[in-house]
């Protein structure tokens, strides 16, 4: 992303959040972003997604936060940006998931 | 001349200002924001027209493009898909299915028509049809 791009408008992209065992899945509409013009950041369980598009001779900027949960591990996410949609996967941490416990048959 | 200064009406006209102003930001933005509508503009230089809609999420066959004469239709839809036994902490994305039809203001040139769909942005060119073009006429000297 370069430094240079003139931001014109700040744009607050739809979003779209589903949540089931494994973790948390995040969709979001930014139409015009190449995967390239993408930034993802998590900070102190801040994620922060910030995408730019070309527009004439400056950018429109698309910005929005949000708070990750705990039970979230920051390393496993993954992203992918497809037809102007990006798709956040965030897994559970392996300790917070639902787990059952086998009782070992008496010596 | 010496007078109180009013604190109060001081403060409270201050105040009266921000609040419009943000009122005007605010107004503004939501011009801009609201995505719930595909955002579509159209441009016109002397070659061509070029008109850009927003499609995010959808696939080259839900998209149907038709220009009959001067008007351009564009079709589009698109389905939002929940992950199996998922529950939703936030829903903004809106499934869609719609068609809208724009008057181009010029005549256009049906072969020229040239539709891309990249990174969910559709973009149409179509040239002007060739009787309207601006042209150069050239003075021969007798």
């Amino acid at each position: 992303m370069s430094e240079s791009n003139k931001v014109l408008r700040v744009l607050r992209p739809n979003v779209d959040i589903f949540e089931n065992q494994d973790g948390l899945l995040l969709r979001a509409d930014m139409p015009g972003v190449r995967q390239e013009a993408m930034d993802l950041q998590v900070e102190k369980g801040l994620l922060t997604l910030l995408g730019q598009r070309q527009v004439g001779e400056g950018v429109f900027e698309y910005r929005r936060r949000f708070q990750v949960p705990r039970d979230i591990d920051p390393s496993k996410i993954t992203a992918t940006m497809r037809r102007g949609v990006l798709e956040l996967n965030m897994p559970r941490a392996e300790v917070y998931k639902p787990r059952k416990i086998e009782i070992s048959a008496e010596a | 001349m010496l007078f109180r200064f009013d604190t109060i009406g001081h403060t409270r006209s201050l105040m009266n200002e921000l609040h419009n102003q943000l009122a005007n930001f605010y107004e503004e933005d939501a011009r801009v924001l609201n995505q719930d509508r595909c955002w579509v503009d159209m441009q016109e230089d002397e070659q061509a027209l070029t008109v850009h809609a927003d499609l995010p999420g959808v696939d080259d066959e839900d998209l149907d493009i038709t220009l009959q004469g001067e008007v351009l239709s564009i079709s589009a839809k698109r389905q939002v898909q929940r992950p199996d036994g998922a529950r939703a902490h936030l829903l903004e994305r809106r499934p869609f299915e719609f068609t809208r039809s724009f008057s181009l203001p010029t005549r256009v040139d049906p072969e020229s028509v040239r539709a891309t769909l990249k990174d969910g942005v559709l973009t149409v060119r179509m040239d002007k049809a060739p009787e309207i073009k601006p042209r150069q006429i050239t003075v021969n000297v007798g």
